[in-house]
């Protein structure tokens, strides 16, 4: 079968008729076309639009010009590190300090032998126990060689049960032997050696933070293993108890810092004899303020303990958020139980302090580290120091912005180079976390350019 | 059909005009900003990134306020400030979008907006059901914010404001006392232990509120009572919301889910929650998951997810326990006594102590048996004493004696229950055989110096 031939001239016009109609359908079909497509673009339309910026929070500081050489001791975390606390000692005294370590994931003491210089060994002092808070080296026993006593938490969240201990690691010929001195008490947080009633053997301060009860005992010696347990305050939430001789008259003291919506600073008075007399230095109208802890160090350098509060606990709900009235107060010692707050800097989430002489200049700076900073915010710190003019004017510099969530902080010369070094451990409880891990870590401080 | 081609083209370019306006009008609506979900687990993740969907394709008030919520509760609280400030503004009588703007910015910390928020979300209250609830919220957030702001005073005049609220008269009576007004807080503080008998907080506050009265035989008659006060008041009821809304989103909800399936149907409970664990770690449902498997007598699964739940979430005394029972169920007698032993050491449990006590049984030695038992009677009566159930602490701790008489805390308790009841002669009785096993036990020396108005002799 062939095809009709088409005479050129009737092509060209079926061509010209068919085009409109082609033009004319597609116009129909755009028409038609465009209203579904409007509306089912919206979400792309959207999709396009940036969203207006948003709150911006935390605190951020300058890079710190001194140069700092960060390392992370033991091993690194495999799980999200539990470190409620960190201190330099010279354990083994063999002139090197050393760093001991209380790890609530291991349920462990474990000390950190600097062995040579920068190499660590790590040696567990004691296994087994319970969330350990706290530990304070001290030669309890007075046989000469360093113990070490032990605050046991026993769980790391808010209860009240009765899952606190005081521990004493002994040490021997053989090892570090426990035993418990203190039990059926609530979570017990902090604990710190001295002679307190003046008897030339070691007593101890206890801090029971409980959480919404809680106590402050004193445990005094009565030789042997057997201590007994003296009621210095109720009130919940007592993180630290820090002893220094705050009124001068040669005996030991004890200041507390109790939270938990209490937010207050106490004293203890020393009237020797074992009686106390308690003086409530320091009421915080803030119950939000988020006490951390407490620490006793002579900023000023006039020769009398002060005290330095960081707040920044912000561990209410299972995240937290920095707060503006987070940062770091230093109580001066003016004498006769007088002691003037001094802000010496915000910084969101801090959680610990620690002072020492960071640059080598002969005054004390404070090293400030952060649980809960916006570690959205590239830069945010986790550690910064301030640097002391010499007449406690601080400048804040950052140290590092990571590993995020430390929670504790000791300062101490770890290289003999005149200046303090800085080591601090990460606990991550909170939910939200980052990719910027670690366990326990030091900064030793280095020149300056 | 040039007539046709005209009207279509002019139709065509109205309504090109048209979908022109409505892009204007979809770029200049507020989107949902963008939240780092990698730290999440996918069940949270995934119901975020639902609820920010729903909001880029409709964002009415509502929408906003539900994706605010959820961040707040996912702890994006600028993320949920924002959206909780465009649910206020879509629907300005909104009471709940203004309330939670309030609490948005009493997260962030900035206290002055927290308290606008919440100072605009009060005229709101009276759409709602319950009115003065709805303006208690707001007077209890006004005050918690201007006590932020170390604003005593007016903080005070805002939680008296807030009427019945218990947060809010937990503040105040908290206020008082660390100004030193004993008297007026303990006029508060006595009704509120009447009504609140178990309430620990209320008898804390009013021992101090005694002493600064002078009262020091009432508040020592606080300071014990709080002792046997078994409940814990949530004092900030803001964060109380928070963990409510946090209980509802994602993960939580379906671990909720899953866990009142376990008593019932625990297999069920078992397959949902392997899903999520495998899906993310959770330490949460590791735990239930374990006691899921428990109950279906997968002991051999319970053994191997609380070795990694310990490697990763750190030991407890409940955990060992578990793992004993576990191991136990294995036919493994011996890891079991041990992992028992580990945690009886680490603190009294009741259920481990006559786990052992009838371990030492099966094994013939039934002097260590008894010690086991009386220290399962002695944790017992313990627990029935801190929740005031003082007749089974009694006959408890008196059963824990007659099997060992050599528990000084057993003494201890049992002397506290007679002195509750009045029976001093008793409690004298008891605290003396407490002192005479441990010399050195402080409150069983007050208590008898108390009772007896002289110190006890070494």
């Amino acid at each position: 079968m062939t095809a009709e031939p088409v005479n050129p001239g009737e092509q060209d016009r079926r061509i010209e008729t068919a085009k409109p109609r082609r033009a004319l359908l597609t116009l129909l079909l755009v028409a038609v076309a465009i209203p579904p497509l409007t509306y089912f673009s919206k979400p792309l339309v959207r999709a396009l639009k940036s969203p207006s910026p948003l709150h911006v929070g935390g605190t951020s500081f300058p890079e710190s010009k001194r140069q700092f050489e960060q390392e992370s001791i033991g091993p690194e975390p495999a799980w999200n590190s539990q470190i409620t606390n960190v201190q330099m000692v010279d354990l083994d005294q063999d002139g090197l300090l050393d760093v001991i370590v209380c790890d609530a994931l291991r349920s462990q003491v474990i000390w950190y032998r600097q062995h040579p210089q920068g190499d660590w060994e790590e040696h567990v002092l004691g296994s087994d126990l319970l969330v350990p808070a706290h530990a304070t080296v001290a030669d309890l026993d007075q046989d000469g060689d360093q113990d070490v006593v032990v605050a046991i938490l026993g769980d790391l969240f808010g209860t009240d049960r009765y899952s606190g201990r005081v521990v004493w690691l002994e040490q021997t010929a053989d090892g570090f032997v426990p035993h418990v001195i203190l039990d059926d008490v609530r979570r017990v947080t902090d604990v710190r050696v001295g002679d307190l009633d003046g008897d030339d053997d070691y007593d101890i301060a206890v801090a029971v933070f409980g959480y919404s009860i809680g106590q402050i005992l004193w445990l005094e010696n009565r030789g042997g293993e057997a201590f007994r347990d003296h009621v210095l305050l109720h009130a919940p939430g007592t993180i630290h108890v820090p002893l220094a001789d705050f009124d001068g008259d040669g005996d030991l003291d004890i200041a507390a810092v109790v939270s938990q919506e209490e937010e207050e600073i106490w004293a203890f008075e020393n009237k020797g004899g074992g009686e106390f007399h308690s003086r409530r230095l320091h009421v915080s109208d803030n119950f939000d303020i988020g006490s951390a802890g407490l620490i006793q160090d002579d900023l000023d350098g006039d020769g009398d303990p002060d005290l330095i509060w960081p707040v920044g606990d912000n561990l209410e709900y299972e995240f937290s958020y920095p707060q503006p009235y987070h940062g770091c107060i230093w109580f001066e010692n003016k004498g006769d139980w007088e002691f003037e707050p001094h802000r010496i800097a915000n910084f969101g989430g801090a959680y610990a302090a620690a002072a020492g002489d960071i640059d080598g200049d002969g005054d004390r700076d404070v090293v400030l580290v952060s649980m809960v900073n916006e570690w959205q915010e590239p830069g945010n710190p986790c550690i910064v120091w301030l640097e002391n003019d010499g007449s406690q004017q601080f400048q804040v510099w950052r140290v590092a912005d990571r590993p995020t969530h430390l929670t504790t902080v000791a300062c101490g010369d770890l290289d003999g180079d005149g200046r303090d070094d800085i080591v601090a451990g990460v606990m991550k409880k909170m939910l939200k976390h980052t990719d910027r891990d670690g366990r326990v870590v030091s900064w030793r401080s280095g020149d300056q350019p | 059909m040039k007539m046709l081609t005209r009207l279509l083209q002019a139709g065509i370019a109205i309504e090109i005009l048209g979908a022109a306006f409505f892009v204007v009008v979809w770029l200049s609506d507020p989107v949902p900003p963008r939240s780092d979900l990698a730290h999440y687990h996918p069940a949270t993740a995934d119901e975020i990134r639902s609820l920010e969907k729903t909001v880029r394709d409709s964002g009415t008030a509502d929408n906003w306020l539900t994706l605010g919520k959820a961040y707040l509760a996912g702890g994006f609280f600028p993320h949920g400030e924002y959206c909780c400030e465009q649910a206020a503004r879509d629907d300005a009588a909104s009471f709940e979008a203004h309330y939670w703007w309030g609490v948005a910015l009493n997260q962030l910390g900035d206290t002055s907006q927290a308290i606008e928020g919440f100072r605009q979300a009060l005229p709101l209250a009276d759409d709602q059901t319950s009115v003065d609830d709805a303006r208690a919220r707001c007077w209890y957030g006004i005050g918690r914010n201007l006590l932020r702001q170390e604003d005593a005073a007016n903080a005070e005049a805002a939680f008296r404001k807030a009427g019945d609220y218990l947060p809010a008269r937990c503040q105040l009576v908290r206020i008082l006392v660390r100004a030193d007004r004993g008297s007026e807080a303990i006029a508060i503080l006595d009704e509120l232990v009447s009504r609140y008998p178990n309430e620990s907080t209320f008898y804390q506050l009013r021992a101090r509120a005694r002493e600064q009265t002078g009262d020091t035989a009432g508040a020592f008659d606080d300071r014990t009572h709080v002792e046997r006060a078994p409940d814990r008041l949530r004092s900030d009821s803001i964060i109380a919301e928070l963990q409510f809304e946090f209980g509802a989103i994602g993960l939580n909800r379906q671990l909720g889910n899953c866990s009142r399936l376990t008593a019932e149907q625990p297999q069920q409970a078992v397959t949902c929650l392997r899903e999520l664990l495998s899906a993310g770690w959770r330490t949460e449902l590791a735990v239930t998951l374990v006691e899921a498997e428990m109950r279906i007598g997968n002991a051999q699964q319970a053994v191997d997810l609380l070795n990694e739940l310990m490697q990763r979430g750190g030991t407890t005394p409940e955990r060992l326990a578990q793992l004993a029972y576990g191991h136990r169920w294995l036919e493994q007698d011996e890891m079991s006594f041990e992992l028992l032993h580990r945690a009886a050491q680490l603190m009294h449990i009741e259920s481990v102590h006559d786990a052992l006590s009838q371990a030492y049984l099966t094994r013939g030695e039934s002097e260590l048996s008894d010690r086991h038992r009386a220290l399962a009677s002695m944790t017992g009566g313990i627990a029935a004493f801190r929740e005031n159930r003082l007749l089974e602490a009694s006959s408890q701790l008196q059963q824990a004696l007659q099997l060992d008489p050599g528990l000084s805390n057993g003494w201890f308790y049992l002397a506290e229950c007679y002195r509750v009841e009045g029976q001093d002669e008793d409690a004298i009785d008891a605290l003396r055989r407490c002192l005479q096993i441990d010399q050195n036990h402080g409150r069983a020396r007050s208590r008898l110096l108390r009772l007896t108005g002289s110190n006890p002799e070494d």
